[in-house]
């Protein structure tokens, strides 16, 4: 599924490219720029991963507490 | 006061302490005992019944939750030595009201750390050995198991407070120092408690437990009722003294859990016993050089540090001192370990590790620190560049192995079934120590860089430092990861781990065979590497106190 998914975003974004030469991305290209700026460290890279730890340490107790 | 009248108060009432604690206290005993009971149980109304009373649960909810606090604990330090070299690095949290800057993280950091993860490790890992040790049970469970609650919340409030010290013109910090203190002293009620119904003689490593707790709130009643408190000395001996907390604690449980995991007994009892009273009548070297977190603690306002002659010839001697009981700790942990072979019995059993380093580690880390210590406290200040590398390695390869292996080598015991996966301990032991001893190495080299060319009067940036903490703050995430390995490995094991009457599950992966490159080998070595097993079990067959006859024929 996630082979699929990645696939056609590709398929999607190259033919958004050729029926669309230099037209920005719908919706994408507006969100973007809220972020110019913000994430513009390396440090950021670290904290992400950093979150992912956290969040799979929140997941882990919620399954192992909910599973059978 | 002078420096030397207070601490000869302090060890009075320690001395004082110690005695009530063995001998009660007159007639008063069995009524404290009850009205102590009805205090940490049915005072509290409702809220009690929120939590669970089943034998274990105390030490498993504070060694859980320890565990955790690495995390944040971790991340925070590392934030705040990447801050060190870009400064700017987080400063779009500046939108969400927030200005983090190094110095405040890598406090907040390491209160943290003391405080959530090696104070709770510690005092989750005394909730079994201090019953265990003294052939009882913990006085209340239940109790202790709520007391986790608020000390976690303490801690939130603390790192708060480290961040931003007023809130609406409220001082945070003693908001903290009250919701720990009132956690901390029920909890120290529950173990005099738990002592008082010990049915054999209770042996050192839980009476370092419990007078490493007791430890805290005396020395500042003490420092209070001398007036030290106010000056910066007193201040300053303040938070030696909370060092002194915690080693005693740290001592307790390293040594009890030396022992267990390595299935050895205690090297010396003599050793254990220097280590006790030695810590209590010296000036500990852990923790940050100035007095000021202990002012911000207590809310009051920060005295300059200002020691007479005579502070600084006692302070000095007494610190020297100090490396005796550090030493005879590290000696007695490393030799309780290795036993009367040439090798530990079981090296990769999970918390081994920690405290061997923790051991290895404790000399080096006090010297240094005895160092930087003399050096602020004779007002020379030419190693204070160095000082919060220094408190940093003493955390990261000290405290936190020290408390986390004590915690892991009970872990089955308190919390009935092993942790998930031993190769994923080992793991997490060497990104942890790995990242801690590298990283804080090589932030330390550019503090010792940044030292030189301040001597030198050099104005222009020094790239190289900055370049030199670019490495250490990316070496230290390896300890980011590590907390992160150790937390999942403790709370999916405490979920569907082996049953500690099985063993442990070795490996989560296909390592498990030793790799072997010796032509010759032993049966001994053999043994220890898990490949067989010599002991022969005896069962004893069904007998009988009746007297014997003659067989008949």
């Amino acid at each position: 599924m996630l082979v699929m998914g990645f696939v056609s975003t590709m398929v999607f974004l190259i033919l958004y490219g050729i029926l669309f030469p230099s037209s920005d991305l719908p919706v994408i290209s507006s969100v973007l720029p809220v972020f110019d700026g913000v994430f513009d460290s390396g440090i950021w890279f670290f904290i992400l991963g950093a979150m992912i730890g956290v969040f799979a340490i929140l997941g882990t107790m919620l399954t192992e507490a909910t599973s059978e | 006061m002078g420096l030397i009248t207070s601490m000869v108060a302090f060890w009075l009432a320690m001395l004082v302490v110690f005695i009530l604690v063995n001998r009660g206290i007159w007639v008063f005993t069995d009524v404290s005992k009850s009205m102590s009971m009805f205090m940490l149980e049915k005072a509290l109304g409702p809220p009690i019944d929120f939590v669970d009373g089943k034998h274990g649960s105390a030490a498993t909810t504070w060694i859980i939750q320890g565990a955790i606090w690495i995390v944040p604990a971790s991340i925070i330090t590392f934030c705040g030595l990447w801050l060190s070299h870009d400064p700017e690095a987080l400063h779009s949290l500046s939108s969400w009201g927030l200005k983090p800057t190094s110095s405040s993280l890598i406090t907040s950091g390491f209160l943290v750390a003391v405080y959530g993860s090696v104070g709770m490790l510690l005092i989750g890992s005394s909730m079994h050995i201090v019953p265990e040790l003294g052939g009882t049970t913990l006085a209340t469970e239940k109790n202790a198991t709520l007391m986790s609650f608020v000390w976690t919340l303490g801690v939130i409030v603390m790192f708060i407070a480290a961040n931003k010290p007023e809130i609406v013109g409220i001082r945070i910090m003693p908001v903290a120092t009250l919701l720990t203190n009132l956690a901390l002293i029920a909890v120290i009620v529950n173990m005099l408690l738990t002592a008082a119904s010990r049915t054999k003689k209770m042996p050192l490593p839980a009476w370092m437990m419990i007078i490493g707790m007791i430890s805290a709130p005396v020395s500042i009643v003490v420092l209070a009722i001398t007036g030290s408190l106010d000056s910066g000395s007193g201040q300053w001996l303040a938070t030696r003294m909370g060092g002194t907390t915690f080693f005693l604690m740290m001592s307790g449980a390293i040594l009890y859990g030396a022992s267990r995991g390595s299935g050895n007994p205690l090297w010396s009892r003599s050793l254990a016993a220097v280590t006790m009273v030695g810590a209590i009548l010296t000036i500990n070297p852990s923790g940050l050089i100035e007095g000021e977190i202990a002012s911000d603690f207590l809310g009051i306002s920060t005295a300059t540090f200002e020691p007479s002659r005579n502070d600084i010839v006692a302070g000095s001697f007494l610190l020297a001192l100090s490396l005796i009981p550090i030493i005879a700790l590290s000696a007695n942990v490393l030799a309780t370990m290795r036993g009367d072979d040439v090798f530990i019995e079981n090296p990769d059993s999970p918390g081994m590790p920690e405290i061997n380093l923790a051991a290895f580690m404790a000399v080096p880390v006090a010297i240094g620190g005895l160092f930087v210590l003399t050096d602020y406290l004779t007002g020379t200040n030419e190693l204070t560049g160095i000082h919060t590398s220094l408190v940093l390695m003493g955390v990261w390869v000290v405290f936190v192995p020290a408390s986390l292996g004590s915690a892991l080598s009970i872990f089955p015991e308190v919390s009935g079934r092993n942790v998930l996966s031993v190769n994923r301990s080992r793991w997490a032991f060497w990104l942890m120590a790995g990242g801690a001893f590298s990283g804080l190495a090589f932030t330390m080299m550019a503090d010792f860089s940044d030292m030189a060319l301040l001597e030198a009067a050099v104005e222009e940036e020094n790239s190289t430092s900055n370049r030199i903490r670019i490495l250490g703050s990316v070496l230290f995430y390896g300890t980011v990861l590590g907390s992160i390995y150790h937390a999942l490995n403790i709370i999916s094991g405490s979920f569907r781990g082996t049953l500690s009457s099985e063993g442990p599950n070795l490996s989560s992966t296909s390592i498990s065979s030793p790799y072997k490159l010796t032509k010759e080998t032993t049966v001994r070595k053999i043994l220890a590497q898990r490949e067989g097993k010599l002991d022969t079990v005896v069962i004893p067959e069904s007998s009988t106190d009746l007297p014997g006859n003659a067989t008949e024929i």
